[in-house]
């Protein structure tokens, strides 16, 4: 905790070797956050950079309250979607009701998929369903919240996400199917 | 059943994702750095102090003194009259100049070579066997001279049009040339000309192509197809000086130069055609008033002083007597102020929206009592008080009043002594010398001023009672008084402007005298003070 302070306060200072420890320490992590919400890994580079240039301008307004690496996460998600926004990635929205029918649960396990499989359905997700399940699934935010930051209606995330979770396991489906046979 | 199904979806997702780490590639940290390099320079260059004053304080105080000594300076030197009238005749002539004799300066050597404001031609002129030797080529300096014609003229052009397309292009075609070695006995007096020409053909578009038919004097220069708006064909032997360039960058074109960062905080502006363009400065107000000023005027008269030992020579003074002596000693009387007033007439002039300068003439009649001792001379067989006494004895003993000469015989003088209220009338003409500041600026109606400055007293005369109740009236340069005395003046003043022309005006008023008004020899010292509210009138030109 102490090491993290001492390594705000040099980034607070402009200090370049503290920015590179910094970067060092939590890229490797935040680079996957960053993949999960764009579509390809170049996506992925440039918004994990804007991110970075974002988190280096702003340390002086982490206040502690909360993990570094929650707070640099926070970063990259918003710029994740400032970009997506930028990409007009939320055209496509549908109605819960669309997405009614539910794949069974047990047939649609992924632990024994590689990450980069399952990084790779993801990104396969139509834009909206993507970042939707992203924060749903992942980071854990309510629907309310997420129609709040995607600025959609709270009825609108839920049947994106509806849609992504469908999409997700025809598609796990499918890749045991192919995996079994 | 369903909420923990989605759970378990949920998390299984969660964990493959929660830990996940990728390596992004190494050039991106290079990337990030050079953002932040470029972030930092442009946010030290906007707010260059402010992040970092809790360590810089005095840097910051350093800079602000800089600052306001540049800021006074700048403005002493520009509203000195005389100079800054002839510098901007200067500046209107010379474009002109120029023009006028281009076509002559081009092949013909200008006269008088020893001339301060030389143009560049008539510098190249005097450099021209150097120049001609170094680079050891067959341009001449007309053709350097010439061949800046076009660029001058397009860059009136670019000033001119809007056409953003061809200016950028023309713009990095200038750049271009701004990067080769420049003679460098031509660079401040061809970048000078430049930017002065390129001023004069913005107000002026037709002189452009006038300038490039004086071009065409000289054969090898295209001019031709600058005055058709075409693209420039800048000849080799260009010498473009950074100071040029920046004058053709001066417009938004400069912004999209590729390579030009977006941002850019600080535009860099040629020093000379800011005097040139803009003599764009707020024309001082003047004013004059007229005013009444009721005053509480004490003359702060205290008997003793440097002239005592003279004084000591008369028995009203002598220790031995009863008289004024020891009550002068003990407490030299007491001054009470009178109702006075002033009259005012002050002129002033505004000098910004919170600085003026204010002088004028007063005329003050000060009333003031002194509360001293009156006492019988057998000698004179009358009665005479302390200050007439004083004021007969500080005129160098020379007797020269009515009550004139006391003998030297102390018996002469009665011990029985009385109080006496001197009346003084005192008249002075006043010369006022004050700056004010607007503590609230006269944006409308009302402005709040602080005044403060100096007054030249000069002393007129003054009339007091003697200890026969006669008036006597002290005036002349031989007077115990000085004739020129001087106070420290402070007030405040409130304005209401009526209109455009009238504004009323009342004002608080504070004045001490510095040092005494009275001679150094004078057996008594006069420090007076005023307190006074004025009202008046003022007319602006």
């Amino acid at each position: 905790m102490k090491d993290e302070r001492t390594l705000v306060e040099g980034c607070r200072n402009k200090d370049r070797i503290a920015q590179r420890t910094l970067y060092e320490r939590f890229a490797g992590r935040m680079f996957a956050v960053c993949q999960r919400y764009t579509r390809s890994r170049f996506e992925a580079e440039d918004v994990l950079q804007e991110a970075f240039v974002k988190v280096f301008t702003q340390i002086h307004t982490f206040r502690y309250d909360c993990p570094l690496e929650a707070w640099i996460k926070r970063i990259m998600i918003n710029t994740s979607i400032s970009y997506l926004r930028k990409e007009k990635a939320y055209l496509d929205q549908a109605d819960v009701d669309d997405y009614a029918d539910a794949v069974s649960e047990g047939e649609t396990t992924v632990s024994g998929m590689e990450y980069q499989q399952l990084l790779g359905m993801v990104r396969e997700l139509p834009a909206g369903c993507q970042s939707v399940f992203n924060l749903y699934a992942i980071e854990g935010y309510q629907h309310n919240e997420i129609a709040q930051m995607l600025g959609i209606s709270e009825g609108t995330s839920k049947s994106q996400y509806a849609r992504a979770k469908q999409l997700l396991q025809a598609k796990i489906l499918e890749t045991n199917n192919t995996n079994s046979s | 059943m369903a909420s923990s199904e989605e759970h378990t979806f949920e998390n299984e997702w969660r964990r493959r994702f929660d830990d996940a780490s990728e390596t992004p590639p190494p050039a991106l940290w290079e990337r990030i750095e050079a953002r932040l390099d470029e972030e930092e320079e442009e946010r030290v260059m906007v707010i260059p102090f402010w992040q970092r004053t809790q360590q810089l304080r005095w840097v910051a105080a350093a800079s602000v003194t800089a600052l306001l000594l540049a800021v006074g300076g700048w403005w002493l030197k520009n509203n000195l009259p005389e100079k800054s009238v002839a510098a901007s005749t200067e500046l209107a002539q010379q474009p002109r100049a120029v023009e006028a004799t281009k076509s002559e300066r081009l092949s013909v050597p200008p006269a008088n070579e020893n001339e301060p404001k030389t143009s560049l031609a008539t510098k190249s002129e005097s450099t021209g066997p150097e120049v001609a030797a170094e680079t050891s080529t067959k341009v001449t300096r007309e053709k350097e001279q010439v061949a800046a014609a076009p660029l001058l003229g397009e860059a009136s052009r670019l000033v001119a049009t809007s056409s953003k397309r061809n200016g950028s292009q023309k713009v990095r075609a200038a750049r271009q040339e701004s990067k080769r070695p420049a003679t460098p006995a031509l660079i401040p007096p061809f970048s000078e000309q430049t930017i002065a020409s390129a001023t004069t053909q913005t107000a002026t578009p037709s002189s452009g192509e006038k300038m490039g038919a004086k071009g065409g004097t000289s054969p090898e220069i295209p001019v031709a197809a600058l005055s058709e708006g075409g693209q420039i064909a800048a000849p080799s032997a260009t010498k473009v000086s950074p100071e040029m360039t920046l004058a053709f960058l001066e417009n938004k074109q400069m912004r999209q130069l590729l390579g030009h960062p977006k941002r850019q905080p600080w535009v860099a502006v040629p020093s000379v055609p800011i005097d040139f363009v803009k003599p764009k400065q707020l024309p001082k107000e003047y004013w004059a008033s007229v005013g009444v000023m009721p005053a509480s005027y004490n003359a702060g008269v205290e008997i003793g002083g440097r002239g005592l030992l003279a004084a000591s020579n008369t028995p009203l003074y002598n220790n031995t007597s009863a008289s004024f002596n020891n009550s002068a000693r003990a407490s030299s009387g007491t001054n009470r102020s009178a109702l006075s007033y002033a009259f005012q007439w002050q002129g002033g002039v505004q000098l910004s929206s919170r600085w003026s300068l204010e002088s004028g003439i007063n005329y003050l009649q000060g009333n003031s009592v002194y509360q001293g001792i009156n006492a019988f001379s057998t000698l004179s067989n009358s009665y005479i008080n302390s200050l007439e006494s004083a004021v007969n004895v500080s005129d160098n003993n020379i007797p020269r009043y009515d009550f004139a000469t006391i003998g030297s015989d102390k018996s002469l003088v009665q011990t029985l002594t009385t109080t006496q209220d001197i009346s003084n009338s005192y008249q002075f003409l006043q010369v006022p010398v004050q700056t004010g500041f607007a503590l609230i600026k006269p944006k409308r109606k009302f402005s709040l001023w602080l005044l403060g400055g100096f007054i030249n007293n000069i002393f007129l005369k003054n009339s007091f009672q003697t200890g026969q109740d006669n008036t006597v009236t002290v005036s002349g340069n031989d007077s115990p008084y000085r004739r020129l005395s001087f106070a420290a003046t402070t007030g405040m003043r409130l304005q209401y402007k009526v209109n455009k022309r009238w504004t009323t005006l009342l004002s608080g008023n504070y004045q001490r005298s510095v040092g005494s008004a009275t001679r150094a020899n004078a057996a008594f010292q006069a420090r007076p003070q005023l307190m006074g509210v004025g009202a008046g009138v003022r007319y602006g030109f």
